[in-house]
């Protein structure tokens, strides 16, 4: 029976024919479900839909070649969850999400199976527009431009007047620490370059030429170490790097350059050693470790006072906050001059939120609210390291992604997605399965603002994972340091991140280069990616631009819609359409690219079908392009050309390559 | 080597004697006829023979035709030009009393085909014998071919044509290498020693018997051989019940099973499956597939080098069941495993697909199939299985996709889908078609197999349809470039400059009228009707479906007739809109348009103010001699069909060599003949493919706005419904009327007739004006002419055999 039912049964969630309309909804809004069955035997069938506090079961009526439902989503943002239940004589069997699918066709199955995903996101959600157009460079700011070194001595001293252990490498050219000091166990993250803001700026020229929009810069604010994610003092630039004066020189002197500035805002904690915590006796007002008197007393848990207290991770360093504390709240997000207000007022142009899983949905959505008030075109960005519509932290589902807080997050399972596929441990099919998903289940206008990245300060430099085709997660710190990529593996992993990049920057979202990316820096894990600023061997400076440039020029690209699919295993291609108005309705420059990337050591040819439905074109979107009637491809690249009919192109795509036609 | 009028003489009045006991004297037409193609037909079987054995020795690969048509035509003339004795018999005949005119016309013109498929099949005999190419045609020898059409009343109605009663002389009975064929019963999975084996039981057995004939090409040395399979019985007389005095069950066997070659079934573009149909294709297949198999054995012992031997073209979804019966053979009775016979069917099959009208496309119920044919049943669903899995690899997913293009769904299975997934390459017959097999009929196989996809346009033999049909044009074209444009159509080109030569044009046109007059007798003659040989003449003929539009042309001169009777002057020559169309028995429709074109005729011919001025005349059984006779005659070739829906054409390919300017849509090789003779040289109109694609997709058509804005349009279609017409029913046409303007199912017009109206109306005034200046129009002519070499057959077998086929010639 199940084999029978196997052939005969059919819902697509990636299909309209089965759900009407495609993708994430806003809340309040109408669906359509389809199951096509073409079986007699299949009396009853039933739609399971639920979510995380109750399920109900909805009877699905005969429809033309199966069973259909009309249902209204929640009006509160939300997910919901459905699969279906079939009567077949006397047997129960279950249509659900097939396996690592829950945005396409699912599977028949004697038990409950998987579900397909609904995500209901807020009706006036809306991101600001320059964002999702922008290409984002994201700065290590200790590591990036060697500052002038009188200032980095002054700011040196300050710490070290303070009895920190901060120390300066003699030379920039110095390998990265990651021993610990004598006599201590651990490696402490002490040692410094001595980048500053004011060499960043220097720098901004470079950056525009590159094609750069908004700058993601790690955390600026005074700190007991050279990443700064233990804040000391949320209201003082680290003197090491400069000053609140450089900051706002660095934002506005980037601003005249069209560039933008994101901070970090390492919110969830604290430095042990900081203004609040003051665990170190370093700041002369009353620290909550001093005291229960003190001023910060209620934003931190202790346990047993002094000593045992809530922190990150179980590290005593990072004392994690009580952000339902209305102080904390005032201080941070709130106030008239809180520290959020303060910074945005200097210049910034957003947050990146570090740690967001960390800090509750309505903390967020105040720090949104607060943003937001300041301006309109400012940006919320989350740390999240998953899909942010289905996490779920300490046991709550989160609704971070879903309109009432965050603007975009970092995109990492793209880079896991994107690694996985160059490095053959999936097919083009899975790659191209995986992207439509994200376009589905992701509400539009945080879809079209993901910080889609390759590197980070927190995982191994996309080079360096290409080169050595290695997990560095499975290498020890000392292997890491030592391993030597050999000139044929760089430049492999050179030709590969090509591949990697194209990919990156056809996509909606905001491609982000991790400072060094385009020279082509190696580095695995921490501290190892967070090497001083250098030119690689095999530098793909032009590549970035190339692409940065036409990213800027192709409102295609960036606003328009997108499908995505995989015409051979070993070949992605990525199809961006826009007409007069992009995917939000804003006026656009019309246009049609298609970049195809293929991995194989072969040159491949092959037909595409550029109307092939259901892989991320809606059924209007679909017919907006078959209206431009495209007769003719031109490779940005080459200047090949090729001629379309009726849809159908003859791809010819050299090895180990990525291109990208204008169709026309 | 060919004989002299003497010892022709010598042999005729020899087969006289021995074969009918008669003298020349007392000899009928037919047996002078019959013996007269035994002398042609003794030479051909000479060269046949050695030329055969020669092929053998030299191991040349060979082509096997598979056709459920063959429409040959008549063969006499044919045969007598081919072998270079046409003058030798036309000489000989005429000294022993006999004019080669009425001797040809004894012979049966066997009609076992419907239309261009068939007749397609015929001329590639005829050009691939011509360059030497082995061949072997197989098909089935219908004892009924298309029935003959007569008019009554303005109706059509059907005569049975029985084309074998006087006996055929140019074939030969091989009772000695009968096939049995194996229908019904069940399946039986044995595992034996050997591994598993399969055993038909309680089957009913067929036999096929092989005629064969010789084709001869001209001045070929490979003579083809057309293979045409009948039934027979295994039991012809049941004597039990013979002795019991029940002569019905005595004959019932006998009758069943022979049934099978019985008739040719009239095609008509929306054939349901019917059981017969499907006996008669699977007794085709395994005939021919025996036959094939058998042939190998014998000469190399080995079936592996089948593909490096034997190709096989598959004319059409029709003779697809060689695909799984080829494999039943190699693997239930010569022991292959599943990879190596699914490959060396692929490497042996290749299809030619002639329709993109989806309800043509043939598909057989699965339950009816499975009990006639259990165990092809059960090898089309393992292919299938395996196929979908194929695709699973190149769609993954995409369930519906392969739904789309799996081989048995919704208890269906579909020919020209298995054909996709096994066969080495696919073609369709013209440029435009293979475009539309490509990007949309079968999108997503193309994009899974790019490679099998081929277009190569049709053709047809410069040898019948301009030597034979048109003898004063090709002595026109002797004298001005040589005869060897017969053998080489590329030669043809070079009368391109004699366009400009008014005194050959002025011989051209005297050809043309000549060809008028002498079909204007055969009309006389055979129909009794009178028309003006200084008319122009404006030819649509073709088989009658809606997608042609002869409908169109219908309305055009209701819309002429109105003009005239209001007064408008029509000025200019006068017009003999010609028809000639058979119409499928069963399809109502097009009947009824054949009514509808002798009603208007009736209208037309009896009002006095269109004396003089417009005329309109109804062919009666359109068949390969008529069209002989009707296509050098012609001045203006209709080709109307609705732009997509025209797989080729053909027709427009012999209009156009016999100097006849094409009106026409760009459908078909439409398209290529414009690209030969340019927008100078021919006359378009009509929607193109592109804008009817996208009326189609948006479903923008609407057919009442035409009527609304287009007084003239409106006028001629009120005369359907307003009792204008003669008709013994007054609601007629009433029926063609709603379906253009409002349709079935809300379809309206569903060919676009009235939305191309308009520029057909103009573009028929351009060419009726340009027959005026006569120096123009014979140069538009003899430049189509000149241009036509491009349609040669021999050009089409060319492309196949260097895309295809790899067959090298015997030399």
């Amino acid at each position: 029976m199940i084999a029978e039912l196997r052939r005969s049964v059919a819902h697509d969630a990636a299909a309209e024919k089965y759900r009407t309309p495609l993708g994430a909804l806003p809340a309040g809004s109408r669906l359509h479900l389809f199951l096509a069955v073409c079986s007699e035997s299949v009396g009853d069938v039933r739609l399971i839909l639920f979510d995380d506090a109750c399920s109900q079961e909805l009877v699905m009526s005969p429809q033309d070649g199966g069973f259909c439902v009309d249902l209204t989503v929640p009006e509160r943002p939300q997910v919901l969850w459905y699969y279906f239940k079939l009567q077949v004589a006397q047997d129960i069997y279950y249509y659900g999400a097939a396996e690592g699918g829950v945005a396409s066709l699912g599977a028949i199955s004697h038990s409950r199976p998987s579900a397909f995903q609904i995500t209901v996101y807020a009706p006036d959600f809306h991101v600001p527009a320059w964002f999702s157009k922008s290409v984002m460079y994201q700065i290590f700011p200790d590591r990036f431009a060697a500052g002038e070194k009188t200032a980095v001595a002054t700011g040196l001293a300050y710490h070290q007047s303070l009895g920190r252990g901060l120390y300066l490498h003699e030379s920039w050219d110095d390998p990265v620490d990651y021993l610990p000091l004598p006599g201590a166990s651990d490696y402490d993250p002490c040692d410094c370059y001595g980048g500053t803001l004011d060499a960043i700026r220097r720098q901004l020229p470079a950056l525009q030429a590159l094609g750069v929009g908004v700058i993601y810069l790690n955390p600026v604010f005074e700190a007991n170490s050279n990443h700064r994610y233990n804040t000391a003092d949320y209201l003082r630039i680290d003197p090491l790097l400069g000053s609140e004066a450089d900051l706002r020189a660095l934002c506005t002197e980037a601003r005249a350059l069209g560039i933008r500035v994101l901070l970090d805002g390492v919110f969830s904690h604290t430095g042990a050693d900081s203004v609040y915590f003051n665990r170190d006796q370093r700041y002369a007002g009353c620290g909550a470790y001093q005291s229960r008197n003190s001023p910060y007393a209620s934003w931190y848990d202790f346990y047993s006072f002094p000593d045992v207290y809530r922190c990150w991770w179980g590290f005593e360093s990072l004392p994690e906050v009580n952000e339902q504390d209305a102080s904390w709240q005032d201080f941070i997000i709130r106030g008239e001059e809180s520290v959020i207000r303060h910074w945005l007022r200097a210049g910034a142009a957003g947050f990146r939120l570090d740690v967001a899983d960390e800090l509750p949905d309505a903390v967020l959505e105040l720090i949104r609210r607060v943003v937001k008030e300041e301006d309109e075109a400012n940006i919320v960005l989350g740390e999240v390291w998953e899909d942010p519509t289905t996490k779920r932290s300490y046991g709550v589902r989160r609704r971070y992604a879903l309109g009432t807080a965050l603007d975009s997050v970092m995109n990492y399972p793209l880079r896991d997605a994107i690694v996985g596929f160059l490095l053959q441990h999936g097919n083009a099919h899975q790659l191209a399965a995986f992207l439509r998903a994200q376009r589905l289940n992701y509400p539009p206008p945080l879809y079209y603002a993901l910080m889609n990245l390759l590197s980070s300060h927190d995982i191994a430099r996309i080079r360096s994972v290409l080169a050595s085709r290695l997990d560095a997660r499975t290498l020890s710190r000392e292997q890491q340091a030592s391993f030597v990529i050999s000139e044929a593996q760089d430049a492999r992993g050179a030709a590969l991140q090509k591949l990697a990049v194209a990919i990156q920057f056809s996509l909606p979202g905001v491609p982000c280069i991790y400072y060094g990316d385009e020279q082509g820096m190696q580095g695995f894990l921490d501290p190892f990616n967070r090497a001083p600023f250098h030119p690689g061997k095999h530098p793909l400076v032009d590549w970035y631009t190339w692409w940065s440039t036409l990213r800027q020029q192709e409102d295609a690209l960036t606003t328009g819609a997108v499908a995505m699919f995989a015409p051979h295993a070993d070949v992605l291609c990525i199809l961006r359409h826009v007409t007069a108005h992009d995917v939000f309705g804003a006026a656009a420059k019309p246009g049609c690219l298609l970049v195809a990337v293929n991995r194989a050591a072969e040159p491949r040819e092959m037909i595409v079908d550029l109307y092939r439905p259901n892989c991320g074109f809606d059924a209007a979107q679909l017919a907006a392009l078959h209206a431009c009637g495209l007769r003719q491809a031109r490779s940005l690249l080459t200047g090949a050309e090729e001629g379309i009919e009726a849809g159908l192109l003859r791809l010819r795509i050299a090895a180990c390559s990525a291109d990208c036609w204008r169709l026309f | 080597m060919t004989i002299q009028k003497e010892e022709a003489k010598r042999n005729i009045i020899g087969k006289l004697k021995r074969h009918f006991g008669r003298s020349i004297e007392d000899a009928t037409l037919d047996q002078v006829y019959k013996a007269t193609a035994m002398c042609v037909r003794d030479e051909m079987m000479e060269k046949w023979i050695d030329a055969n054995a020669e092929r053998e020795r030299r191991g040349l690969k060979q082509l096997y035709y598979m056709s459920a048509e063959f429409l040959m035509g008549r063969a006499l003339t044919n045969n007598m030009i081919n072998l270079g004795a046409y003058r030798t018999y036309t000489e000989a005949l005429a000294e022993l009393g006999f004019d080669i005119g009425e001797i040809e016309e004894q012979e049966s013109d066997a009609g076992l085909g419907n239309g261009g498929l068939g007749r397609l099949a015929a001329c590639f005999l005829d050009s691939l014998s011509t360059l030497d190419l082995p061949v072997t045609g197989c098909g089935i020898r219908y004892e009924y071919g298309l029935f003959r059409q007569r008019i009554l009343d303005g109706e059509q109605v059907e005569v049975p044509d029985n084309w074998t009663e006087r006996g055929y002389v140019w074939e030969v009975e091989r009772q000695d290498e009968r096939y049995e064929v194996r229908f019904d019963g069940e399946i039986e999975e044995i595992w034996t020693d050997a591994g598993m084996k399969v055993v038909h039981r309680n089957y009913h057995t067929v036999y096929a018997v092989p005629y064969d004939m010789p084709i001869s090409g001209y001045q070929s040395k490979m003579p083809a051989t057309l293979r045409l399979w009948s039934a027979r019985a295994a039991s012809r007389l049941d004597l039990n019940y013979f002795n019991r005095g029940d002569y019905i069950h005595a004959m019932a066997e006998k009758e069943l099973s022979e049934v099978i070659s019985k008739v040719l079934y009239p095609e008509n573009n929306h054939e349901q499956g019917k059981q017969l149909r499907l006996k008669q294709f699977y007794f085709l297949a395994s005939a021919t597939v025996q036959s094939i198999v058998r042939q190998h054995k014998e000469k190399y012992g080995d079936l592996h080098t089948l593909p490096d031997k034997v190709t096989v073209q598959i004319n059409d979804t029709h003779p697809t069941l060689a695909i799984p019966e080829l494999m039943r053979i190699l693997m239930d009775e010569e022991g292959f495993g599943w990879d190596e016979a699914f490959d060396i069917a692929g490497r042996v099959f290749n299809y030619t697909n002639h329709t993109i009208m989806t309800e043509a496309l043939e598909c057989w119920s699965e339950p009816m199939f499975r009990s006639l044919l259990p165990r092809i049943h059960k090898i089309i669903s393992t292919i299938n299985d395996r196929f979908c899995e194929q695709m699973w690899q190149v769609f993954p997913g995409d369930w519906e996709r392969i739904s789309q293009m799996s081989i048995i769904a919704y208890s269906e299975i579909r020919m020209a889908n298995l054909c996709i997934a096994v066969c080495g390459k696919v073609n369709g017959v013209s440029r435009l078609h293979g475009n539309i097999l490509r990007t949309k009929t079968f999108r997503d196989f193309y994009v899974a197999f790019p490679d099998k996809f081929l277009g190569i346009t049709n053709g047809i033999t410069q040898r019948r349809w301009l030597a034979e049909a048109n003898p004063g044009l090709t002595a026109l074209i002797r004298d001005a470039i040589g005869d060897g444009f017969i053998r080489d159509y590329r030669q043809l080109e070079q009368l391109l400059p004699f366009a400009d030569d008014a005194a050959f044009r002025e011989r051209f046109a005297v050809v043309k009228a000549e060809n008028k007059r002498r079909f204007a007798n055969f009309l006389l003659r055979t129909q009794d009707v009178r028309i003006d040989p200084d008319s122009i003449f404006d030819i649509q003929a073709k088989r009658l479906h809606e997608y042609k539009r002869q409908l169109l042309k219908v309305v055009h001169i209701l819309r002429l007739y109105n003009d005239i009777l209001q007064g408008e002057p029509f000025d200019g020559p006068p017009c003999t809109f010609i028809f000639a169309a058979k119409a499928a028995p069963g399809y109502a429709k097009a009947k009824n348009i054949i009514k509808l074109i002798n009603s208007v005729g009736q209208l037309v011919n009896r009002e006095p103010l269109c004396q003089g001025k417009i005329a309109v005349v109804f062919v009666e059984n359109y068949s390969v001699s008529t069209a002989e006779r009707m296509i050098p005659a012609a001045n203006i070739s209709e080709q109307l069909s609705t732009a997509g829906r025209e797989a080729s054409g053909t027709g427009n390919m012999k209009f156009m060599m016999n100097g006849a300017v094409t009106l026409g849509t760009m459908d078909g090789a439409n398209v290529e003949i414009h690209e030969q003779v340019g927008d100078d040289n021919m006359f378009i109109f009509g929607a193109r493919v592109e804008e009817i694609h996208h009326m189609e997709e948006f479903h923008t058509y609407r057919a009442g706005a035409y009527f609304e804005k287009d007084p003239a349009l409106r006028d001629a279609l009120t005369r359907l419904i307003d009792g204008s017409l003669p008709v013994t029913n007054d609601r007629q046409f009433s029926d063609i009327y709603q379906s253009l303007l409002f349709g079935e199912y809300g379809h309206a017009d569903e060919y676009y007739v009235l939305y191309d109206f308009a520029s057909y109306s103009t573009a028929f005034q351009t060419a009726r004006r340009a027959y005026g200046d006569a120096a123009a129009w014979n140069r538009m002519a003899v430049v189509n002419t000149a241009k036509s070499g491009f349609f040669s057959a021999d050009r089409t077998v060319e492309e196949y055999n260097r895309l295809i086929w790899h067959l090298l010639p015997l030399d």
